[in-house]
């Protein structure tokens, strides 16, 4: 059930995001909760449901654009959860501090992947300046939520899961 | 067998399948395409009812925010509006002036109309002298730019009789009123077999007729208030038909022959705005007859036989 609350969340999230944005006309400034999310569920979950959670959460995204061919933030998501794999034993997830870094990091590297696979399938794209001059501001808000974000999605894990467990947002 | 060895690579299989299948799926998609695939359309029929209620959700808490918390642009708009409000106040007294201008104009045209007899010329009121009782003494038109307006024609409305120029200047006329104490209108009733003088004796919208019965013994319906007075035309001034007024009072006083019943005037010369002089006039047919009850002016058809004569105006009273 974990991994459906984190996907639904995340859904929410993102037709939240774009038109609340939209409304101050910064929409390009949506933090990227997908992203996070795969993190999240590499950090938090095993390989297959990391994965799984990464993919559906890519799709979603990828559905709520359909402005870059669809698998490329699903390609990204897998690759996000696959990298909160590989992470989890080696940085601390469950600080602030290692996730707001570990995100910044993350949501560069993502952007630099997006531009690697447009360039590689979406033939017609050809706003590379404008990714290049958006990466560093989106980093900067990915890094800014990842806080708050993985300790509303700890919040939802505990209510499948231990009680006593710790999480960003304090005890549960 | 084959389940033993899914089961071994399980793992391994989903992360090739969730690696290839985004691979293959933007290959796909990448190629240039007029029509959406089956993919995109489902996912757009996923995310679409969503991403629609969040916008709505959004959107009504915003103007539920600005209407009633945030009152962020109440006053401003309150401004606009008022702004507007003004300005379209202008604008509705502006066309119901205009409107009741034409109507005005509608009415004195089809009068001109109806009443071929006699040729008219339409003037403007331009001012009004006012007693000390508020009481309109005299007007002024607007004779700029019209040509052959003398002293002694006669001015009229569709409404009725208004007064006779008295006197033309430059680009004006001032015009006596026929409640004026020197006017005098040679008058009937129609139907009721009487004919008379009506005579203006200073007072307010109020003049007096003197009335004699043209034959005692084949006398008519006795005058009561609220009968219409009529020109007559004997007087080479004003067309025959026209309203004067109406008896205000049916109790006559007895002077001489003659019974004489205060009248009220049929023109309001306080809201009189345009009239209409008129410069060439018939006359009846059989002069000094009493005209007939029902026919207030001559035939359409009839050819002028003479102009308006100011000098030939009664001066006394019959």
């Amino acid at each position: 059930m974990k991994p459906f609350a984190w996907i639904l969340l995340t859904f929410l999230a993102l037709t939240l995001l774009s038109p609340l944005l939209g409304r101050f006309d910064s929409q390009f400034f949506a933090p990227d909760v997908a992203l996070l999310t795969a993190l999240y569920a590499g950090s938090r979950a095993g390989t297959p449901t990391a994965v799984l959670v990464g993919f559906t959460v890519g799709l979603l995204k990828d559905g709520l654009s359909l402005s870059v061919p669809v698998g490329l933030y699903t390609e990204v998501g897998v690759l996000a959860a696959l990298l909160g794999r590989f992470l989890e034993s080696r940085v601390d997830l469950r600080s602030a501090v290692p996730v707001m870094a570990t995100s910044a990091a993350l949501s560069l590297v993502a952007t630099l992947g997006f531009l690697l696979l447009e360039a590689v399938f979406h033939r017609a794209f050809d706003a590379y300046g404008d990714v290049l001059r958006m990466a560093l501001p989106l980093a900067l808000i990915t890094m800014l939520v990842a806080p708050p974000w993985f300790g509303l999605l700890d919040r939802v894990t505990g209510r499948f899961e231990h009680p006593h467990r710790s999480g960003l947002l304090g005890r549960k | 067998m084959i389940r033993d060895l899914f089961n071994r690579y399980r793992q391994s299989l989903l992360l090739t399948l969730a690696l290839v299948l985004p691979i293959a799926s933007m290959y796909w998609h990448g190629k240039t395409r007029t029509e959406s695939t089956i993919v995109e359309r489902t996912l757009l029929a996923i995310t679409s009812p969503f991403t629609q209620f969040n916008h709505d959700a959004i959107e009504a808490a915003r103007k539920l925010a600005q209407r009633y918390v945030f009152l962020s642009d109440v006053e401003k708009r309150a401004e606009v509006l008022e702004h507007e409000n003004k300005v379209l106040l202008g604008e509705a007294l502006k066309s119901r002036a205009i409107g009741e201008e034409l109507q005005r104009v509608k009415g004195l045209c089809e009068f001109k109309a109806e009443h071929r007899d006699f040729t008219t010329i339409p003037a403007r009121v331009i001012g009004r002298d006012v007693s000390q009782f508020f009481q309109v003494m005299r007007i002024k038109i607007d004779t700029d730019g019209l040509v052959g307006i003398k002293e002694g024609m006669a001015v009229i409305t569709d409404d009725g009789v208004v007064g006779r120029i008295d006197r033309v200047s430059q680009g004006f006329a001032d015009v006596m009123l026929v409640t004026d104490a020197r006017s005098q209108v040679h008058a009937t009733v129609p139907g009721k077999g009487v004919i008379g003088s009506v005579k203006g004796n200073g007072k307010r919208n109020e003049f007096t007729a003197q009335f004699v019965h043209l034959d005692k013994l084949e006398r008519g319906a006795p005058l009561a208030a609220g009968d219409a007075v009529l020109t007559t035309g004997h007087d080479r001034v004003f067309p025959a038909g026209l309203e004067i007024g109406h008896i205000a009072d049916a109790a006559p006083t007895q002077s001489g022959p003659y019974q004489e019943f205060v009248l009220v005037a049929a023109v309001s010369y306080a809201t009189l705005e345009e009239v209409l002089i008129v410069t060439g006039y018939h006359g009846p047919d059989v002069e000094g007859a009493p005209i007939a009850p029902g026919t207030p002016s001559a035939p359409p058809d009839a050819k002028p036989r003479h102009s308006v004569d100011p000098a030939n105006t009664p001066d006394a009273p019959p």
